[in-house]
């Protein structure tokens, strides 16, 4: 793989504005309310093209994790981990869990938000500990 | 659930041959195909001018054109009544026996080779590098790949981590499936993987994408296999053997990542067995042997699960103690599978099946060859595909 591994595609400008901005934006269906993938341009359960966008409040829950050993591309090195995260409003995305490799399913997390593209992704996500999220509300 | 109960097989297989299965690049999957459709044709004991209708199962390792329909000028075939290349990934390896067999019951075609090719190791590219591609669930180009979230062993790895920890299960009953694939192997001529394989082994085996290590993974190779799918009477397979089809299904979904959509540890293989076995009138109590597709070894877990020989979650169980090896309570993936045998995606399991069913796996025959059950799937265990065989053509 020699494909740029920090690709920004003109179709979806919007979000990749919103990541500038530390922001997750998904879509949510206006007709039956189910929150979608980034992005989707139509409503997958009910087939309305009424979406809208929404912030994610950046909590969720590790739904799997896997650790590589093996570095499929030069942009990596092994051992690195990289989660499937189920957002608090539904859609489940990639990611990378911060401090280490260890993460558990079901674990709590919160995201994490970096400033340095350069070095890696911008969005990763934390394991919040027993007491649980760390809501500020 | 609207399949009907047959009352007689739908079609048989009747015939399979190979190209080399190989390590190497020694041709293309065009040539290799041509030499496994000779090789079937000669096995049914039948003449080229019997087939009619060849059915192509292509890989998605490699781009189209290199198994296109053009197969047809280096065969030399003219009026062939039935012809197609399937591209539902790995599940048209089962797939296309069940259109074969769809053609020959209603007279569409008399004789139909079904055939895969692939050579996922090129000169250039190492057989595991094949399967590496993105996985995207955002719809946002680019965003996986940030991650370094690289194709099957991350996708089957979620799998795996996911079914560990919702249904508390070690790795020992990975190991479990990888030792019984590996024993029956070393009863198969054909298989590649045949050294002894100790839990230690599995256990110390190298991890790619933690929890999965590389003997969860299948062996790939380059090579080709094909079948003939011809009606219960006529066609070949006088000779050699034939194996009847009696229930045929087919399971699919989209693979939604959002609200409670389990993608991971439930699957449409429910759907696929639930029709097949209707199909055949029997139910998965009545199967005496299994080959599950098992590309990883979490699929032959969530494979027997999906179509039935345990409930959801109870693999564990299931697999102990050697169940599934030579000598087990219900022997599955007799010539090793993916895992140990060959990688030649859902051929793997058609060609062991109908070896079994038609009583020619030699040193590995099952004496209790009764029903049987072959199943492929492909994505991301999102398209399931089944057959229910028997050795014989009446009830």
């Amino acid at each position: 793989m020699t494909e740029e591994r920090f690709f920004r595609d003109e179709q979806n400008i919007a979000f990749w504005e919103g990541v500038a901005r530390n922001e997750l934006r998904l879509k949510k269906c206006s007709v039956c309310g189910v929150v979608l993938a980034p992005g989707a341009t139509f409503c997958s359960e009910c087939w309305s093209s009424e979406l809208t966008e929404m912030k994610a409040s950046g909590y969720g829950k590790v739904h799997s994790f896997v650790v590589y050993h093996r570095a499929f591309s030069e942009n990596e090195t092994p051992p690195y981990g990289v989660a499937l995260i189920a957002l608090e409003e539904g859609p489940r995305i990639v990611s990378a869990v911060t401090g280490g490799v260890t993460a558990h399913v079901g674990d709590d997390v919160e995201a994490v938000w970096s400033v340095a593209p350069t070095e890696g992704p911008t969005l990763s996500f934390s394991v919040v500990n027993e007491a649980g999220w760390k809501r500020e509300d | 659930m609207t399949s009907k109960r047959v009352d007689k097989p739908i079609a048989k297989i009747c015939g399979l041959g190979f190209a080399e299965l190989s390590r190497e690049y020694l041709k293309s999957q065009k040539a290799l195909a041509c030499d496994a459709i000779i090789a079937a044709v000669a096995d049914a004991g039948l003449q080229k001018s019997d087939v009619d209708g060849v059915v192509i199962n292509r890989s998605d390792t490699n781009p189209s054109d290199d198994l296109p329909l053009r197969l047809f000028d280096d065969l030399g075939f003219r009026d062939l009544t039935f012809g197609n290349v399937l591209a539902s990934q790995a599940a048209c390896g089962v797939q296309m026996i069940q259109y074969a067999a769809m053609a020959v019951a209603n007279g569409m075609a008399e004789n139909v080779v079904c055939v895969f090719a692939d050579t996922p190791i090129l000169p250039k590219r190492r057989g595991g590098d094949a399967y590496a591609i993105d996985l995207a669930l955002t719809n946002i180009p680019g965003w996986e790949r940030q991650y370094g979230l690289y194709g099957a062993v991350g996708a089957y790895g979620f799998a795996m981590r996911r079914y560990m920890e919702l249904f508390g299960v070690g790795a020992e009953t990975f190991g479990e499936v990888a030792l019984a694939a590996r024993q029956w192997a070393r009863r198969s001529p054909l298989a590649f993987q045949t050294k002894p394989m100790s839990m230690d082994d599995y256990l110390n085996s190298k991890l790619i994408a933690d929890p999965l290590r590389m003997f969860d993974c299948a062996f790939p190779v380059n090579g080709a296999g094909a079948v003939i799918v011809s009606a219960p009477e006529g066609g070949g397979g006088e000779r050699n053997g034939a194996a009847f089809i009696w229930g045929m299904g087919q399971g699919h979904r989209g693979y939604l990542a959002y609200s409670d959509y389990e993608n991971e540890t439930d699957t449409p293989a429910r759907v696929a067995g639930k029709k097949a076995y209707r199909m055949a009138g029997i139910s998965a109590r009545d199967i005496d042997h299994a080959q599950i597709y098992d590309a990883f070894t979490v699929t032959t877990l969530l494979g027997l699960e999906g179509y039935g020989f345990c409930e959801r979650g109870e693999g564990k169980d299931f697999v102990a103690d050697g169940a599934l090896a030579p000598g087990g309570r219900f022997p599955v993936n007799t010539g090793g599978g993916q895992l140990s045998g060959y990688y030649l995606q859902g051929m793997t399991q058609v060609s062991e099946g109908y070896l079994q069913a038609a009583n020619r796996a030699g040193d590995r025959q099952i004496g209790n060859n009764g029903w049987s059950l072959v199943t492929a799937q492909g994505g991301r265990m999102d398209y399931h595909a089944c057959l229910v065989l028997s050795p014989e053509k009446v009830r």
